[in-house]
């Protein structure tokens, strides 16, 4: 009797210790996915290259509203102009982008036209209406969370004359 | 303490401790949990769980409807845990959450039930011989 005794009250101390290990995590979980939300990602900057226009300027800045730090660890997007598509890009950054919390930062990226698109960009600048749009991802390194991955989304539209 | 309250006390802690390892082997609380295991640690304590319940009951029929009992708590938990997480932090794929509770929790509540009915015969059988001696 002693024996089982002994067991079940082995049972009971480590199930307490479970349960608040559980809670934890499940507290973890939202936080950390409520963080990856907190995090603002605009099209600050769009722009073709001066000299020959086969080239497109692009800068994102990133502001950081949650409470943990995070690090901008990769982007991937697809560039539109006028709704038709000028390619699809992968940048893993190889040097990652610290975005403390409450801080913000930008990240620029040149993009070079393959030549079979220049058509989209000559007919946008004789009708003189350059309507972007870069649609894609950036993959977020939460860093008190075991370096845990989220991919937000980037849907961000961009209008001049050029 | 009364034997079902013994019974009640062993099913339910067991149950406990088990979702604590399903959550830190799931692949999408994983990150999140304050420690992380691999599978065979879950095997492991479904071993042990059916050890323990093997050792406090004498009745075969107890220790089988406790071992069942164990991993639907331990199943029901982990999917409890992943579907309100899922909901409080409002993630988009909720339909994804629930799909994996479910794909997930069906393997997991058979590989708890027969790895804790091996823990259960290895201490029956150790009853057994310490009884003889």
């Amino acid at each position: 009797m002693k024996v089982a005794r002994a067991i079940t009250i082995g049972l009971l101390i480590a199930a307490v210790f479970s349960a608040g290990s559980i809670v934890l995590s499940a507290q973890n979980y939202i936080q950390g996915i409520n963080a990856a939300k907190s995090v603002r990602l605009r099209l600050s900057n769009l722009e073709l290259s001066e000299k020959d226009k086969t080239q497109v300027r692009i800068t994102f800045h990133a502001v950081n509203r949650a409470d943990i730090d995070v690090q901008l660890d990769a982007f991937r997007f697809k560039l539109y102009l006028n709704g038709h598509f000028l390619g699809s890009h992968y940048f893993p950054l190889t040097r990652k982008l610290l975005l403390k919390s409450l801080d913000e930062t930008s990240a620029s990226f040149v993009i070079p036209i393959q030549s079979f698109y220049f058509q989209y960009i000559e007919q946008a600048r004789q009708e003189k209406d350059f309507s972007w749009l870069v649609r894609g991802e950036v993959r977020l390194v939460l860093l008190p969370f075991n370096e845990n991955e989220v991919w937000l989304d980037i849907n961000e539209h961009w209008s001049g004359h050029q | 303490m009364s034997v079902k309250a013994r019974f009640l006390a062993n099913t339910v802690s067991c149950g406990v401790i088990l979702a604590n390892f399903l959550i830190s082997t799931s692949s999408t609380l994983r990150n999140f949990a304050v420690w992380r295991t691999s599978p065979n640690w879950l095997h492991t304590a479904a071993f042990i769980c059916g050890f323990a319940l093997g050792m406090n009951f004498d009745r075969i029929a107890s220790i089988f409807y406790g071992i069942c009992s164990m991993a639907l708590i331990a199943v029901l938990i982990f999917s409890g845990v992943l579907i309100s997480a899922a909901l409080l932090s409002d993630t988009p794929v909720l339909d994804v959450v629930v799909l994996f509770a479910f794909q997930r929790s069906f393997p997991s509540f058979i590989s708890i039930c027969v790895l804790g009915c091996v823990g259960a015969a290895l201490s029956m059988v150790l009853k057994s011989l310490l009884g003889q001696l």
